[in-house]
């Protein structure tokens, strides 16, 4: 018996001279491998056949309803209102325009809450750390309230608060230049063409590029007053030319003023977007804070003890030392909270917001084109995420140690 | 020093606290940048707190036989309202006469909770007892329909028990799941880790929203009919799986802190792979990472109430349900607050303990 002479079991002369075995194809296969290929044949097939099953399902059942798939949808005109855009909108509009405002929605308050929670946070963050115990204190006190309650019941919280205010007619003033009522936040705004605001956008992007290129390609090095130079002189003349040039009305200022039963003037932010993003940010500065207090408190107890025995000063020390350190533990998770605060813009739709993930439910609701409106607004979610994750590992790789 | 009595401390995790109030008054003012932030800090104390506490504990309504007091001008807190509605709010629209039985479940689902903080419990056989039967328990009180329990179906349940449920029925289902997930992304077979890492990523890059919604009204046209099932058990399976997605990344972190010596002296010592799995990497991997794990399960309460978005009857549906319609409507803040405060109990005791896991890490 082959086995035996394999194993080296048993006395040399069990074992038959013609040994088929040595000859055999299969003794080629090595068990081991044999079975890893087995398995992920396996779990291939399976993962195919399931995606088979559901792709053939759905078709069935689409078809079973009389849908058609395909695109040809996004051209029907859409039959239905929406509450905030800041672009022309009327239900006679293609569904691609609905969709439009919903990617511009989400990526408004998105970004509105990063900049803004960035901001707050970081004072908190900051407060954690005081020395002065009631301002540690109280700054704990907020970390742990709002940090500890889920982000759609704090929505819902604001939102209701917001939808109970006053009406307009008795609206509350803040500080004589906004005001705020049941319909919501107007605060004023600048009285530009649309052409000319978007001009000197761009020639503000194209003076940053341009003195980003400075400094990198044909000064690399020692030169930074053109580039800082150009980055603030440029972006300056653009707004004086656009400010004093695209005017559309005798003053600059429009500020809100009551007429009749409602406001003029200004721009009105809806009870919806208002409560979205303060709650965002409420909740997402409690999360930065604790990020950024556990990166300050991440720096080295001896790294700042050995700056201060060098004789460097307090502030010297913050600035060159402690804070630059403290950016590289701050950075990894504040680009996860930054990815979080994309997602958690879908909440809206809990208090009626218009974003993506709104516009397309009720699309779906309307059309029943299932398929292709996940299919897009997935695919919208997964740009979104994806260029921010770039961006942050991006700035990441910038404020990495040199040689780590 | 030998023959000198060596006298061991325990190690305070805590800042020393201020014995007297004079320290802690004299730290508020001990240089002229901490006595403005300090004077700024109390202006706005005094701004904020007084009317607070008169229109939450002065001027509050407290019974609901008062509730015509609620009304009056000048009136503060209704808390009427809670002892009104809170009912609705814990149990939903179960049965009003079955409520015992809802409040019953959800201790047993707090009680195998409470149990998997203690040590003592953390072996496979007895974390998986304790969770069964408080599983047992809470399915048969829930459903009922046997010795004279009229039978309720899981349409019929909400509140505080239907939260208690996702959130467990997530955690027990996506845990293992996590593990596999895991194991396949580290796996040396390609297809393996590929699937795995790609199934992983790609579900980290969609809100849990959009997935909840996918497994609610999506699913049911995707699935043929006899996989498609309850509503409630499909939202539950993609929570569970959105869930396992981010544990299985905290599992990766943590076999990624272990030496790569433990996996090989355990395969030079003839352990085949699952022995070195299950035997000396993941007890490792479980011990690292359990303060992360429970960071993960206070986030993974609070999304529970993303449930109600895709029209469950949890804690904050049925606030909204309490306050929405008839005599209560105006008395949103205090419901609200109720609601809060039910959640901040759970998430911040379950925080708390990840933070104090976090600070004895030598268990």
């Amino acid at each position: 018996m082959g086995w035996l002479s394999r194993k080296g079991l048993g006395h040399p002369r069990l074992v038959r001279t013609t040994d088929h075995w040595q000859f055999s194809v299969l003794r080629q296969i090595n068990p081991r491998k044999f079975r890893r290929y087995l398995l992920q044949a396996f779990v291939l097939a399976a993962v195919i056949v399931c995606a088979f099953v559901l792709i053939n399902t759905t078709h069935e059942n689409l078809t079973r309803q009389g849908m058609t798939s395909g695109l040809d949808f996004l051209n029907r005109s859409v039959g239905w209102g929406i509450a905030f855009s800041i672009i022309k909108y009327s239900p006679s509009d293609p569904y691609t325009r609905v969709f439009l405002i919903g990617f511009i929605n989400t990526i408004l308050v998105g970004v509105m809450c990063i900049a803004l929670s960035t901001t707050f946070g970081t004072l908190i963050g900051i407060a954690r750390l005081s020395n002065n115990n009631l301002l540690r204190q109280l700054a704990k006190l907020y970390v742990d309230v709002f940090r500890n309650i889920p982000l759609v019941l704090q929505a819902i919280f604001w939102y209701s608060l917001l939808t109970h205010l006053p009406p307009p007619r008795s609206a509350l003033s803040i500080f004589d230049v906004a005001v705020i009522s049941n319909r919501g936040l107007i605060i004023p705004s600048l009285n530009l063409s649309g052409k000319a605001a978007s001009i000197a956008l761009m020639v503000c992007a194209a003076s940053l590029l341009a003195g980003l290129a400075l400094r990198k390609v044909v000064f690399p090095g020692g030169t930074k007053a053109i580039s800082y130079g150009l980055f603030l002189a440029v972006p300056a003349v653009a707004l004086t030319l656009m400010v004093t040039l695209g005017r559309t009305e005798p003053s600059l200022f429009s500020v809100p003023a009551l007429h009749g039963l409602r406001f003029l003037g200004g721009i009105t932010f809806g009870p919806e977007f208002v409560a979205l993003v303060v709650a965002i940010t409420i909740f997402s500065s409690a999360y930065i804070a604790e990020i950024v207090r556990s990166g300050f408190l991440a720096v080295g107890k001896g790294t700042l003890e050995a700056a201060g025995s060098l004789g460097l000063r307090p502030l010297v020390i913050l600035k060159k030392i402690h804070i630059p350190l403290a950016l590289r533990a701050i950075l990894p998770p504040l680009g996860n909270q930054y990815v979080y605060v994309m997602k958690a813009t879908t909440i809206g739709i809990a208090i009626g917001f218009t974003d993506l993930f709104m516009v397309s439910a009720t699309a779906i609701n309307q059309t029943g084109q299932v398929i292709e409106i996940m299919a897009i607004m997935m695919g919208s979610f997964f740009v979104i995420n994806f260029t921010l994750t770039r961006i942050v590992n991006l700035v990441n790789a910038k404020f990495r140690l040199k040689g780590y | 020093m030998p023959g000198e009595a060596v006298s061991i401390q325990p190690v305070s995790f805590r800042s020393e606290p201020y014995r007297r109030i004079t320290d802690y008054v004299a730290n508020l003012f001990n240089s002229p940048l901490n006595s403005a932030i300090s004077i700024l800090v109390l202006a706005f104390l005094v701004w904020t707190v007084p009317p607070l506490v008169k229109w939450a504990f002065v001027d509050a309504v407290w019974t609901k036989e008062n509730a015509e007091l609620c009304r009056q001008p000048g009136a503060g807190a209704c808390w009427a309202v809670i002892e009104a509605r809170y009912r609705l709010i814990l149990f939903g629209v179960y049965p009003a006469d079955q409520h015992w039985r809802a409040a019953l479940a959800s201790l047993a689902i707090i009680a195998s909770g409470a149990m998997s903080c203690i040590p003592a419990f953390w072996t496979v056989t007895r974390i998986v007892a304790v969770w069964v039967a408080g599983f047992v328990i809470y399915l048969a009180l829930m459903f009922g329909g046997f010795g004279g329990l009229p039978h309720v179906s899981t349409t019929n349940w909400g509140g505080l028990a239907l939260t208690l449920f996702v959130f467990a029925s997530v955690i027990l289902l996506g845990m293992p799941l996590s593990l596999l997930l895991a194991m396949a992304r580290r796996s040396d077979m390609p297809v393996i880790s590929i699937i795995a890492g790609a199934a992983i990523d790609v579900t980290r890059c969609f809100p849990l929203l959009t997935i909840l919604f996918s497994a609610a009204v999506i699913l049911p046209v995707a699935l043929p009919d006899w996989l498609a099932g309850d509503k409630l058990y499909r939202v539950i399976a993609a929570f569970a799986f959105f869930f396992a997605c981010y544990q299985a990344e905290i599992w990766r972190g943590g076999y990624q802190i272990i030496d790569k010596g433990q996996s090989e002296a355990a395969s030079a010592l003839g352990l085949g792979y699952w022995q070195r799995e299950f035997l000396v990497l993941l007890p490792q991997v479980f011990r690292r990472m359990l303060p992360p794990t429970v960071n993960q399960f206070v986030i993974t309460f609070k999304d529970t109430s993303l449930v109600s978005i895709v029209g469950f009857f949890d804690i904050l549906a049925s606030t909204n349900a309490a306050v929405g319609t008839g005599e209560w409507t105006g008395y949103y803040v205090e419901a609200y607050i109720f609601a809060g405060l039910i959640y901040f109990v759970f998430v911040f005791t379950l925080s708390q303990y990840g933070a104090f896991l976090e600070r004895r890490r030598s268990f």
